[in-house]
């Protein structure tokens, strides 16, 4: 049985252009206000919801929009996730931002007439970019 | 020679990033959405929570947006003898695109536009007496 004499050096090789060439790379992630279930915005029921109803669920918005004698209210939780390599010389960075949002819209009396819902906080990546 | 003495003094750096914010709503979706007979309800049931919501005279601008670019941020700088020099390129897009729906008082579609939001939702806004809102209806 014969041991190859080549096999440490090819990997000392190897490890060394490693090491050149990825001297280093990152993953962050970052979230803004806490999170928001579905479940919970199913909740809000136009026309039978109230301001009350709501803020009892979700809490004080992260916006509040005046539309006349109307109000429009945002809850949004986002994520962020971001990565990068470098490459001695050149950085590769991505960056992706998802978000939950819900908008309740309101009369001038308080009672839910709308909402709208997205969930997608869940949905971003770290993804290094390729050319 | 020249270039090796010159990249023997210099360095270039280079930045290739790519960005992704939130998620584009389907094209089909916004056109589905009659002008003059689609409401409020239906928008959001379809495209979702929007970025954005404007009161606009008495009625409001919902705007929905995204972004996804890739984009190059390269630089070099030198120093020879006393002279130092730095020089910088980037082609990072700014715009972020999007659709905006125009809703009227009783929260009826009267517009929707595509376009980057921040020519779209720079329109003159006049103030105005809310209680003129009296009497209307509220409701979508």
């Amino acid at each position: 049985m014969s041991i190859s004499t080549h096999r440490p050096l090819w990997r000392f090789t190897l490890l060394v252009l490693a090491v050149s060439l990825l001297p280093g790379c990152f993953f962050s992630r970052s979230r803004t206000n806490p999170e928001l279930s579905p479940e919970l915005a199913s909740q809000i029921i136009p026309n039978q919801s109230t301001a009350a109803d709501v803020t009892a669920l979700l809490g004080a918005p992260n916006e509040v929009v005046q539309l006349g004698l109307r109000t429009a209210w945002r809850y949004e939780h986002t994520v962020e996730k971001q990565s990068a390599a470098f490459l001695v010389v050149l950085g590769l960075r991505g960056v992706d931002t998802q978000s939950d949002r819900v908008w309740v819209f309101f009369d001038s009396e308080g009672n839910v007439t709308n909402i709208g819902t997205q969930f997608q906080a869940s949905e971003a990546e770290y993804d290094v970019p390729i050319f | 020679m020249a270039l090796v003495a010159l990249l023997s003094v210099s360095c270039v750096t280079g930045d290739y990033n790519q960005t992704r914010v939130f998620q584009p709503v389907p094209a089909e979706a916004v056109d589905a959405l009659v002008v003059g007979e689609a409401e409020l309800g239906e928008a959001l049931a379809s495209l979702g929570a929007p970025l954005q919501v404007i009161e606009l005279g008495r009625g409001a601008a919902l705007a929905w947006g995204w972004k996804e670019s890739t984009d190059w941020n390269v630089t070099g700088s030198a120093n020879i003898g006393n002279v130092r020099g730095r020089i910088q390129y980037a082609d990072a897009a700014l715009e972020f695109p999007g659709v905006v729906l125009f809703f009227d008082q009783s929260w009826t579609l009267v517009g929707k536009e595509r376009g980057f939001l921040s020519e779209l939702l720079l329109r003159p806004q006049l103030p105005r007496l809310v209680e003129q809102d009296g009497g209307i209806a509220t409701g979508a």
